[in-house]
């Protein structure tokens, strides 16, 4: 695991910046700074305003990485590590749904902050990296998220954005300026559907009335000719469900890019539930299986995040992707020798004996 | 029913004993066989109403989705993407070293003259070719005899692959003989074979070679390229003659032991079903039917072990449950004539399908649309394509089995010299109704070994996880 968020001390205080480090970068913004690192490892970087350094807890690469700092906390954020290919934002933390496994469990904050601040952040994202927008939802702040992307649409065009939204909160209005964007940028939608009855899907979210909007939505967002990614997490609750959901999503929503169904990640409320929300495929494929060839046989693009190879029949381990973001993902003792590691997208940071999947073999 | 809903069209039929109610796109399930007279009297038990929902029959105010993923869908199943050729068929001769009893009229003797491609037509070809090809497109060779003019395939495909990468050519070949000039265009790794094989030597002798010996080498030669380039250079075909309609198993069995994996049940070639009264027709259809049930029975005991399939019932089986569109060309609706495919005769003329061209060459009535020298008639096509839309038929649109089935307006031609036909009296519709009736009964009844075939041929393939929601 890699630590993003390290203490840190700073020469004054005032309100959070975006800073990038570089020692090689030779820019005439002002929003980069070289760093000098001594002997035990601390970093010390000479703001504007004063300076601020932080000790890495291991020993890692910082060129060219984008800081969030936060001198009245104390605190700096690594948000763009410059070597890794999938950084995240989170836009806010508050959400109008209540997923069961939540990996990020809403609470009401303040985010007025974070816009402009994530703004000159996103223009200092090295070139045609890939930014996922996460929270909470990001379209609870439609107009300031909808001027975020207009203006990268203008100013960094090269990069990729990959919003995680339950869209909820579309309307038929924010089409013709959402087709604008799209013309211009290119960004993924990644929207999560549970189950193909809405009343699973809607226990699922704890939002009464959300799985009908979800899918007038989707087809609003989809005549914005939006990109879509549907995204499905598995749990003991929606598994059964998978065949139909498949099918349901041939039928209905095949205009979506791909389907990504998601083995559990066990943080937040997903840690809380374990005991009603874990499912071990590894032990019962079978609706994984079935959802992957329904999907496969009537023309639906299908992924499979998060699922370890070993834990899939063979001829599935095709659609497996490398999903875990590097910072969080590690692998098994037994994972020493085999033969797919490298191809293998591991465990979470945070899985261990009671989110555990019974049959882990190398290959 | 509630207030505050739409009720979309839909079609119904009594399968076994339920009601199938089918969608405008073909999204089915089944109802106990008394559901229309309770559907019109507000009775329909939470079950009934919650399996109309799902097939969008009823949809609430609050799911304008499902009235957009119905448009979105009728779209996508009547439109045709673009006016561009995806298959073209050749015919570079129609002279043939054969003389098979069931083709009378798609062949010229060996020796005879003018029955070739011209310098002319090749020529002209280039500028078809250029204008109406498209990347990806298959050519396919037929006949006559098209190994007789190596020379003019090595022309056309040079011709073709001037303007189109990506390409893949057929070549239907009675196989009697594999000359050096073959063996050379063999070596191309995009182009296969296609030939006849009725049945064993015997079989072969009797139908088709009338010669022992010439059978012994059809199937050499058959061996030689399977052995030589695996199953997948060389695809082959059975006419069922008459002789042969009470033992399908043995030819089935035939291909087999060649180690195919999948046979077409053609039906006895319709020639002879030409101007035949009705009575005779269902005679016929009830023999055609009693062979292809014996048939697929043994399919079935066949696939205990292996796979196999019946390539007809196979598409069906596709084209309903996953890839919709089957790109059959004597089985979609509208028909679209000569948006993705047509045929170039050994004269240049341009047929919208080959039994267009078979029956033009009888003479019965000129199908041609278009030509090499003027390209093709767009005011010829457009008439056709009027007449071959089955969602304005009087006796399709009530069709339960309208969403899945096409129609074949050059087959009502050929049998009843006109196509204004009541539809269900046809061959076309009889045949269809008795094969979605086939497919339908098994669903209708959850027949799990049957649909477990249907599943392994939608996949094709056994090594599946038998995902039977599918055809749901
Ligand atoms: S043993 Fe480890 S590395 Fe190998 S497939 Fe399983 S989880 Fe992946
Ligand atoms: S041809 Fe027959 S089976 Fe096909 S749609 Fe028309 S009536 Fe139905």
């Amino acid at each position: 695991m890699i630590n993003l968020k390290l203490k840190a001390n700073f020469s004054w205080s005032g309100p959070p910046f975006v800073a990038r480090i570089s020692n090689t970068i030779s820019t005439n913004d002002d929003l980069t700074f070289p760093f000098k690192k001594d002997e035990l490892g601390n970093i010390s970087v000479h703001y504007k305003s004063g300076i601020f350094s932080f000790l890495p807890p291991q020993a890692d690469d910082f060129e060219g990485d984008v800081l969030l700092c936060d001198p009245k906390s104390s605190k700096i954020q690594r948000i763009f590590r410059a070597n890794s290919n999938y950084n995240s934002l989170l836009m806010t933390e508050r959400c109008d749904q209540m997923c069961v496994m939540c990996s990020q469990p809403p609470r009401k904050t303040n985010d007025a902050w974070r816009f402009p601040i994530y703004e000159q952040a996103l223009t200092l994202a090295s070139q045609g990296a890939t930014i996922c927008l996460s929270g909470g939802e990001p379209t609870l702040y439609k107009a300031e998220l909808f001027t975020l992307l207009e203006n990268l649409s203008s100013s960094r065009p090269d990069l990729k954005i990959h919003i995680l939204s339950n869209c909820q909160h579309l309307t038929p209005e924010d089409i013709p300026r959402l087709q604008k964007i799209h013309e211009s940028l290119d960004v993924l939608w990644g929207i999560p559907i549970y189950a193909s009855k809405s009343e699973i899907h809607e226990d699922i979210v704890d939002k009464h009335g959300s799985f009908n909007i979800l899918m007038n939505n989707l087809y609003l967002l989809a005549s914005s000719k939006a990109n879509i990614e549907l995204r499905t997490v598995v749990m003991a609750t929606n598994s059964l469900e998978l065949p139909d959901l498949s099918k349901f999503i041939s039928d209905h929503l095949d205009f979506a890019n791909y389907w990504a169904i998601m083995a559990l990640e066990p943080v937040g409320f997903a840690k809380a539930n374990l005991g009603n929300l874990l499912y071990d495929h590894s032990i019962a494929p079978q609706p994984i299986h079935k959802a992957i060839d329904i999907a496969v046989a009537r023309g639906v693009d299908v992924r499979l995040f998060n699922f370890p190879l070993c834990t899939v029949g063979p001829q599935y381990r095709k659609y497996c992707k490398q999903s875990i973001s590097d910072w969080k993902r590690k692998y098994l003792d037994i994972c020493g020798k085999c033969t797919v590691k490298e191809e293998c997208t591991g465990f979470f940071e945070w899985y261990d004996e009671r989110s555990k999947w019974e049959r882990i073999s190398q290959l | 029913m509630n207030k505050n809903s739409t009720l979309t069209p839909f079609r119904f039929r009594n399968v076994s004993d339920k009601l199938l109610l089918t969608n405008e796109i073909g999204k089915f399930s089944f109802y106990s066989d008394d559901l229309m007279s309770r559907f019109y009297d507000d009775e329909l038990s939470s079950g009934e109403i919650d399996s109309l929902k799902q097939q969008s029959i009823i949809v609430e105010d609050s799911e304008q989705w499902k009235l957009l993923s119905l448009l979105r869908n009728t779209r996508n199943a009547t439109k045709s993407d673009s006016e561009k050729l995806s298959y073209l068929m050749v015919i570079p001769t129609l002279r043939c070293d054969l003389s098979c009893s069931y083709c009378q009229v798609s062949r010229a003797p060996i020796n005879a003259k003018g029955f070739d491609w011209s310098e002319d037509n090749l020529e002209m070809f280039d500028g078809f070719i250029k204008s109406n090809g498209s990347n990806g497109m298959k050519i396919e060779f037929q006949g006559g005899e098209p190994t007789l003019r190596i020379d003019l395939l090595e022309r056309i495909i040079e011709i073709s692959e001037s303007y189109f990468t990506d390409l893949e050519f057929v070549i239907c070949t009675n196989l009697v003989t594999i000359s050096d000039d073959l063996r050379k265009l063999l070596e191309k790794s995009n182009l296969v074979i296609s030939t006849s094989i009725d049945g064993p030597e015997s079989t072969m002798t009797a139908n088709r070679t009338e010669d022992t010996s010439v059978s012994k080498a059809v199937i050499e030669n058959v061996k030689w390229v399977i052995d030589n380039y695996g199953h997948s250079k060389l695809s082959a075909l059975p006419t069922i003659a008459t002789d042969q309609i009470d033992h399908p198993e043995k030819v089935i069995d035939y291909y087999r032991s060649l180690g195919f994996r999948s046979i077409f049940l053609r039906p006895v070639n319709y020639q002879g079903f030409a101007r035949k009264s009705y009575k005779e027709l269902s005679q016929q259809i009830e023999s055609w039917q009693k062979f292809w049930l014996q048939a697929m029975n043994h399919i079935l005991k066949i696939s205990k072990d292996d796979y196999f399939e019946e390539f007809y019932l196979g598409t069906l089986v596709r084209s309903i449950f996953a890839d919709r569109a089957s790109g059959f060309v004597d089985y979609a609706s509208p028909a679209n004539y000569a948006s993705h495919y047509c045929v170039i005769d050994h004269d240049g003329t341009i047929f919208p399908t080959d039994e267009s061209r078979m029956l033009s060459r009888t003479r019965q009535i000129d199908l041609s649309i278009g030509n090499l020298e003027k390209g093709l008639d767009r005011e010829i096509i457009s008439r056709l394509n009027f007449n071959a839309i089955h969602h304005t038929n009087e006796d399709c649109l009530h069709c339960a089995y309208l969403p899945y089935c096409g129609i074949d307006i050059i087959d009502d031609l050929s049998r009843y010299e006109r196509f204004d036909i009541s539809k269900t009296t046809s061959w076309h519709c009889q045949k269809h109704i008795f094969l979605f009736d086939f497919i339908f009964e098994k669903v209708a009844n959850w027949d799990v070994e049957w649909l477990k075939l249907f599943n392994s041929w939608i996949h094709r393939s056994q090594n599946t996880s038998d995902a039977l929601q599918i055809f749901k």
